[in-house]
């Protein structure tokens, strides 16, 4: 669950080759390192005995091997040390994944959850020693991870499903998206020429959004209303705006406009502090629908223009059918 | 789902995971302690069993996980994002290297570094052991035990929980990758049995890796202070770690828990680099590149043998 928490934001392939290899890898070189080195004592340097030592006491076989080795007090008090350090944080990090699979995925349930949980921990490593010391626990561990094996095939199933309803998706809007633009008046095309030109600051975009998206949703959604449908506007704090159709047992429609930062052109230079990189920034008013942002800016379109937009994404959502069985963050 | 109590204590769980976990776990615990002699033939009894009758399974289902993850990933799918489309990653690469080297580390590492590869020389599975051959075999087996099956069952468990809770908003637990199968059920008592499912795995595997380590600290302390190697001294010292733990979660010190765990790959790598020097420099850099070229060749034929 930790790799899960840190990838947000990742590619699937991404994820995959630095989850598979990274971890992997350190995994490979510390192997190497300690066993063969051991192996070497074994072969080379005739070191007969560690072989023997470790057969009869796996767990002491660390430290036989690091006697073989200069400063080996110290390097002993310092393995020491680390599997204490190590029982702390696996104690902790296990203690926070149990508290959120038993309170339904938050990460701010009250302390004595976790507290509890992190007992637990320790109660049962402690009673599992008792009944029989290693062999209990390993036993224990691929006892339960039997279940949870076939609970994981489930979970790849539901994965390769949904990834193929979203690449339906991708292809049918890919197919479907057309340049949004109103007809418009002579002195228009000036207007939005100079309205590509300009680079707006975060106040301006957000200035648009209230005074035109705003209203402009407020009009689609009133007619919307006088057609008999459920529909409403809202606005935060952020600055964002949105309108929602609730369609009842049909998927709902979401278009939403957040004032979103965008990289400055390249020939601006980079500055590496974060503060003075969001200074720099320009925003753009860009669209979201509910699978997520769709990458286009309506900063300085007239109203009648953003009613265009939301009336032409309004008619490319997708129906029900195959679709039902995604959540209603990805039906638009 | 879950209840929120505005007076002393606050409670934010969902009831059926929380308390059948709970219950089961302890009755566990509770038979342990009650009848240890009992408990431990269980045990071994379960273990056998599971290894012959179930042993397939397991195999051919890690062989399908890594598979599935790596087609994914080669695949056009590859390309969505663990988030809404335009989010960026919340961390740089270097970051999240560092904290997957970290999540890489760990007391099983430490226990089995030594310990597995001699092992696997003086007894391995085919062929004599003491020998040249047994002791590059013997690192090819302990490769496989640790390298990139194991991740890929990592990877396929976190990949479902990223995917689904942080590009569709659904709750950050297993049963969310049921979604697409059951819709709205999961939050029902299928949802419900597999969290508990979950939440029994990850409470035996933590479990078992504080067991390990503590076995491994009482015989470090032996080493060094002459400390027997006893059940009683294990669970003392376990109380006392939990309770270091436990200490450090109820002070909310988890920022410094994170520090820690720096701290802990920082020496660790420290240690590493000790080996590598003292050691038999040369002659272990070479093997690492052999280790690693019979792994890969290998990978495929030790993938499904039983």
């Amino acid at each position: 669950m930790f790799i899960a928490r840190i990838s947000r934001g990742r590619t699937i392939r991404e994820f995959v080759v630095g989850v598979l290899f990274v971890p992997t890898g350190f995994t490979l070189v510390w192997m190497t390192f300690f066993g063969d080195t051991a192996l070497h004592m074994i072969l080379m340097q005739g070191l007969e005995g560690l072989a023997d030592a470790v057969a009869a006491d796996t767990a002491v076989a660390l430290f036989r091997f690091l006697e073989e080795l200069p400063l080996s007090a110290i390097t002993s008090v310092l393995a020491t040390v680390l599997v204490v350090t190590f029982f702390v944080t696996s104690s902790d990090s296990g203690s926070l994944v149990v508290d959120m699979l038993t309170s339904g995925g938050r990460d701010d349930s009250p302390v004595w959850q976790r507290v509890f949980w992190a007992v637990v921990e320790g109660v049962v490593a402690a009673a599992l020693l008792l009944a029989g010391g290693l062999e209990a626990l390993q036993t224990a561990t691929i006892a339960s991870a039997l279940p949870f094996a076939v609970v994981m095939v489930l979970m790849c199933w539901g994965l390769i499903r949904a990834l193929r309803i979203e690449a339906v998706k991708r292809q049918s809007l890919r197919v479907a998206r057309v340049a949004p633009l109103a007809p418009q008046s002579a002195g228009q095309w000036q207007a939005r020429l100079r309205a590509m030109m300009r680079q707006p600051s975060r106040a301006e975009v957000q200035d648009f959004v209230r005074q035109v998206v705003l209203p402009a949703l407020g009009e689609v959604a009133r007619e919307l209303q006088a057609q008999g449908r459920d529909a409403g506007i809202a606005r935060d704090e952020h600055g964002r705006a949105w309108i929602e159709v609730r369609h009842g047992a049909e998927p709902d429609f979401f278009y939403s406009v957040h004032p979103r930062p965008y990289d400055p052109p390249s020939f601006v230079l980079r500055d590496t502090s974060a503060s003075r990189a969001r200074a720099l920034k320009y925003y753009q008013a860009e669209v979201h629908l509910r699978e997520g942002g769709q990458g286009y800016d309506i900063m300085g379109w007239r109203a009648v223009d953003v009613i265009k937009d939301v009336l032409d994404q309004y008619e490319r959502r997708p129906a029900g059918g195959e679709m039902n069985r995604l959540p209603r963050s990805v039906r638009a | 789902m879950s209840e929120e109590t505005k007076s002393r204590p606050r409670i934010e769980i969902n009831p059926p995971v929380f308390i059948l976990s709970g219950v089961l776990t302890l009755a566990t615990v509770a038979f342990a302690v009650a009848a240890p002699d009992t408990a431990a033939t269980l045990f071994e009894a379960t273990s056998g069993w599971i290894t012959r009758s179930a042993g397939w399974f397991y195999v051919l289902a890690v062989a399908g996980f890594l598979t599935f993850v790596i087609v994914l990933a080669v695949s056009d799918y590859g390309r969505i994002k663990l988030g809404p489309d335009h989010s960026e990653p919340d961390y740089s690469y270097r970051s999240w290297f560092a904290m997957l080297f970290s999540a890489g580390m760990g007391i099983g590492l430490m226990f089995f570094g030594v310990a597995e590869p001699v092992m696997h020389y003086a007894t391995p599975p085919v062929g004599e052991g003491g020998t040249v051959a047994a002791a590059r075999d013997a690192m090819r087996i302990t490769f496989f035990h640790w390298g990139v099956h194991a991740w890929a069952i990592y990877a396929v468990v976190a990949l479902a929980l990223a995917y689904f809770s942080f590009r569709h908003e659904l709750p950050l637990t297993i049963r969310s990758a049921l979604y697409p199968l059951i819709g709205e059920r999961i939050h029902g008592p299928i949802g419900h049995a597999v969290d508990i499912f979950a939440v029994l795995g990850t409470i035996f595997g933590v479990a078992t890796s504080l067991g390990l380590g503590v076995i491994q600290v009482n015989a470090g302390l032996g080493h060094l202070l002459d400390i027997p190697a006893s059940v009683a001294v294990q669970v003392a010292l376990i109380a006392v770690i939990t309770a270091i733990a436990t200490l450090s979660v109820a002070l909310g010190l988890d920022a410094g828990i994170r520090r820690l765990s720096e701290f802990n790959v920082a020496l660790a790598v420290v240690l590493l680099a000790f080996v590598l020097a003292v050691g038999p420099t040369v002659f272990l850099l070479q093997t690492l590149v052999q280790n690693t070229g019979n792994y890969l060749s290998s990978l495929f034929s030790m993938t499904f043998n039983l």
